[in-house]
This record gives structure tokens, sequence and C-alpha cells, in this order.
């Protein structure tokens, strides 16, 4: 009995060890649950984490359970019958026959059958962190003073690994955050930096070249003026976008083509239409003046699209023709008369946009086959 | 196409952040009498000239202000609610900078796209770009009138250096 006792207190000692490496709270609650059934010789384990409040089981970790098996008994216990009573009343618990106990609530179907059990609470910083329990000693004798003995002993221990691994996990998470803040702080240091210099000296040099090309007498270098002051002024908005994309809620300067994609993923996702996003940068470039009146032509189109066509996939297009800008809607839906829609159809609204943007709609439609909207803008 | 204006008011930096950090729907009605919100953005009225006032409605957006040692940049963009006819859709950085301890500047750096096209750029350098500068004029010194009532400094009278 001395030698036996003396060899699991060795195996004890080693278990604090072995606990006390692991940091990551997962792999500190298996190691646990290992190291209960190994030191007992229990043919199955596991270990309850409890609720905050301590009322309930909100995760359940198992040994010499397969996966097969688990996966057959539905949903996790969340502590009744005598897994509560543990819960109840933190004081260790032997039952050497669990169905003739009457406050067993008995298995689930498929669950393997268990008889003996034992159960330690785990406690740590005044409050019970979870639950240990074990069923069927190898041999088939119940429990004993010395399995609980073991158990209680390797509970305290499991105890301060688990504080040490939630301490280590906040310190981590505390890490990360600083990271985090530390990358933020320098972006939000490098866009002033931006903004107070490199904007300013693009500004400048636009402004310049602005000037000159008012004051050029030929076309070709007037022209050339101002196409670096496009270039400057796209640098600009760039770095802007940069800068203040940087913070929520910013609008400003947002790109069009940019906008039209994440308008058509939202609706994709939302009409359960595969939408598509074909974009020409420079044309989108061109418009941005009028983005949000090309971004709320495109809602409102994609909108009819949901409403009425029930459409597997649509298509988002926005391309040059003939120096003028044609955007595109089109669905393979239900199709319609165009001839005779009716103004409940959401296309009075497109065009009166579109007209006040000095452009043109023209819809074809063929019933069965989808519809196309084209919006042909001025440049 | 860029446009810049600034005044200079007679006071320091502090008050006029606190009174271009409220709620802009507070500060934009001294900019126009139907500033109305829709949605996230601001209806105001722009433009230019005092007895034959040629002014469009526009909607404005401001973003967060940003604050840094030697200045608060506040972004905003406006465009035009209907037709856009000769008023161009503007992104612009209003920015408040001290100049010493007792004044401080209000600056606007533009950004337009001029409206109408080729056919805008083509007219632009003649008629346009002086519509967009007069307009972002217009627009800062009503902004500074308005900081100057806010601030309780209406007596102290804002010198203005317009900057070409």
């Amino acid at each position: 009995m001395a030698d036996r006792r003396g060899d699991v207190d060795l195996r004890l000692i080693d278990a604090g060890m072995v606990l006390a490496s692991e940091l990551s709270l997962d792999a500190v609650l298996s190691r646990i649950v290992e190291l209960a059934v190994e030191l007992t010789g229990a043919r199955y384990g596991a270990l309850g984490v409890l609720t905050p409040d301590g009322s309930a089981i909100e995760d359940f970790i198992t040994v010499g359970i397969t996966e097969d098996q688990r996966a057959s008994l539905g949903d996790p216990p969340t502590g009744h019958g005598l897994l509560g009573a543990l819960i109840n009343d933190a004081r260790p618990l032997r039952v050497p026959d669990i169905s003739a106990d009457p406050r067993s609530v008995g298995f689930p179907p498929h669950h393997p059958p268990m008889r003996s059990l034992l159960g330690v609470p785990i406690t740590g910083r005044g409050r019970v962190f979870g639950d240990l329990y074990l069923t069927d000693k190898d041999g088939g004798e119940p429990f004993d003073d010395e399995d609980e003995r073991v158990l209680t002993v390797l509970a305290s221990q499991a105890a301060v690994a688990v504080e040490n691994a939630r301490l280590h996990d906040e310190a981590e998470r505390s890490a990360r955050d600083l990271r985090r803040l530390e990358v933020l702080e320098d972006r939000e240091r490098i866009a002033k930096e931006l903004h107070d210099g490199v904007i300013q000296s693009l500004f400048a040099v636009g402004m310049s070249l602005q000037g000159l090309a008012t004051m050029a007498t030929d076309d070709e270098t007037t022209r050339r003026l101002e196409a670096a002051v496009e270039d400057v002024d796209r640098a600009i908005r760039d770095l802007r976008n940069y800068i203040f994309g940087l913070r929520p809620g910013v609008l400003a300067d947002r790109q069009l083509d940019q906008a039209l994609k994440e308008l058509a993923s939202e609706f994709g996702a939302r009409a359960d239409v595969v939408t598509v996003v074909d974009v020409d940068a420079g044309v989108a470039s061109e418009l941005s003046s009028r983005a949000a009146d090309v971004v709320q032509l495109v809602r409102e189109a994609l909108s009819n699209v949901g409403r009425h066509a029930a459409a597997t996939t649509c298509r988002v297009s926005l391309f040059r023709a003939a120096e003028r800008a044609i955007l595109e809607v089109d669905d393979d839906g239900r199709g319609f008369d165009v001839a005779a829609s009716t103004s409940g159809m959401g296309l009075d609204n497109l065009r009166g946009r579109v007209g006040s943007l000095g452009g043109s709609v023209a819809i074809e439609s063929v019933l069965g086959e989808g519809t196309t909207v084209r919006i042909t803008l001025p440049l | 196409m860029f446009a810049r204006y600034f005044v200079e008011l007679p006071f320091p930096r502090e008050p006029i952040e606190v009174a271009l950090s409220q709620e802009p729907s507070l500060w934009m009605t001294h900019l126009a009498q139907h500033a109305n919100r829709r949605g996230d953005a601001l209806l105001a009225e722009v433009g230019f000239g005092e007895e034959h006032r040629i002014a469009r409605t526009v909607e404005i957006e401001f973003a967060a202000p940003v604050h840094a040692e030697s200045k608060t940049v506040i972004p905003f963009r406006w465009s035009a609610t209907g037709p856009g006819g000769m008023f161009p859709a503007l992104d612009a950085d209003l920015e408040v900078a001290p100049l010493g301890a007792e004044s401080t500047q209000l600056s606007i750096s533009a950004r337009y796209v001029p409206p109408l096209g080729k056919l805008g750029r083509l007219i632009d350098r003649a008629l346009l770009s002086r519509v967009a500068e007069a307009t972002v004029k217009d627009f800062l010194d009503r902004v500074a009138a308005a900081v100057t009532e806010m601030g309780g400094a209406a007596s102290a009278a804002a010198v203005y250096h317009p900057s070409g």
C-alpha cells in the first residue's frame, strides 16, 4: 500500500509539472482529464467546465469515448442528475452504482454503459471552475479513498494550471491588443504626416500646374499640363482614401468601382442572386464626381431585379463606348413586357435620375430570358 | 481641378475647433436657411453673389475630424442634389491651424471635377473654375462668420485674405 501510494505521489508530482508546462487553456483541460484517467485507472474521464455563475456545464471534455460515440450522444450534458449533484454540492462524490443512485437521471441513447463514479470539484480563487468525473475503474471495482485522494490532489493542481493558462491567455490577448494599438497609432501618425506634408505639397504642385495650364498658348502644352493636374489629383485622392479610410464612417472620396463591388456583393448575399461586377476603372474614375448618383442608379436597378426578376444571376457592367459611359445591369430572370410596364416597377425613378445626369436609359427584356437595363451617361 | 482659400480669424484655435466639433447641422444652419438632414448627409445651399445670388442645394457629408498637433482637418464632400449644372462635385478639407496664440487660419483645400465632362473641362478655365472658386470662398466666408458668432467673438471682425 505504501509503495503504491509513494508511486502515485511521484506520478502526481509529475502530473503537476506536466500541467504547469501547458500554457494553452484548451490543452490544459484535455491534459487534466488524461492524467486523471491514467492516475486512477478509470476507463472514462470527463471535465465539465461550469458557466461563470457556476450553475451549469458549458463545456464538456472527455477521454475514453470515441468521436463517433460522442457524435451519436447528441448534445453534451449540461449538469443534471449526478453531474448536477456535484455542481450543487462542491464536495467529492463517490457512487458505486450509478443506475442505483436516486439522483441519477439515466443515460441518453447510445451512451456506453457506466457503473461506478468518482467526481471532484476543481476550485480556484474561491470559486468552482469545473468538475472532474471518472467512471468505471479497471477491474470493475468501485473507486476507493485513495482514488479520491489522488483526484482531489490532481484537481488542486489543475486549478492552479487553469489559472495560469487563463492568465497566459489574457496576457497574450493584451499583448495582441497592444500590438494592434501600436500599429493603429503608427498608421495614424503616418496618415497625419502624409496629410501635413505630402498632400500639401502635391496640392501646391497641382495648383501651380493648373495656373500654368491657364497661361499656356498652345493646345498640346495645355493638354499635357491638364493631364499632369489629373495625375496629381489622382495621387491626392489615393492618399486621402488611405488616410480617411482608417476612420469608420468616412465617405469622402470613396472610389466608385469599390462602392459598386460592395453594393453587388451585398445585393448578391441578400437576394441570393449570383452577382458579378465588371467595371472599367478609368470610366469609374471619370464618373467619380457623380459616384453617389451612379451607385444609387445601380442600387435601384438591383432592387428591381430583386423584387421582380426572380433571377439566379445578375451582372453589373461599367464600360466606355463612343466616349460615353455605359452602365448595364442585366439578369437572367423572368423578363417582362417593357411596353406594358407600369410606374410601380421602379423604372420612373431610374429614368428621372438618369435624366438629371444628362443621360438616357434603354431597357430590353425578353419574357423567360431576362432583362438588360442600359444607362448611357456623358463623360 | 484645385481650389484653395483661407481666412484669418483673430482668436485662438481652440474656440474655433470647439465650434466646428459640434454636430455640423448646428453650424451649417448659419450657412443656409434650408440646411436640413437627409440620411447621413446634410442638405445645404452653396453658391456666390449677394444681390444676384447664384446658388444650388447640395448634399454635404462630413467625415470625422482628424486632429494633429499643427492643425485639425475636417474632410467633407458635396454633390448637387439634382442636375449638376455648373456646380461641381467637390472633395475638400476644412482646416483649422493656429497662427500664433491669438489668431487662427481657417482654410479649405478643395478638389473638384468640372461638370459637363469634356465640355466642362474645355470651359473650366474660362468660367467653371471661377464658379468653383467663388463658391468655395463664399462657403468658407460663411463658415468663418458662423464660427465667429458661435465663439462669442462677433466683435472680432475677421480679416480676409484671398489666396488666389
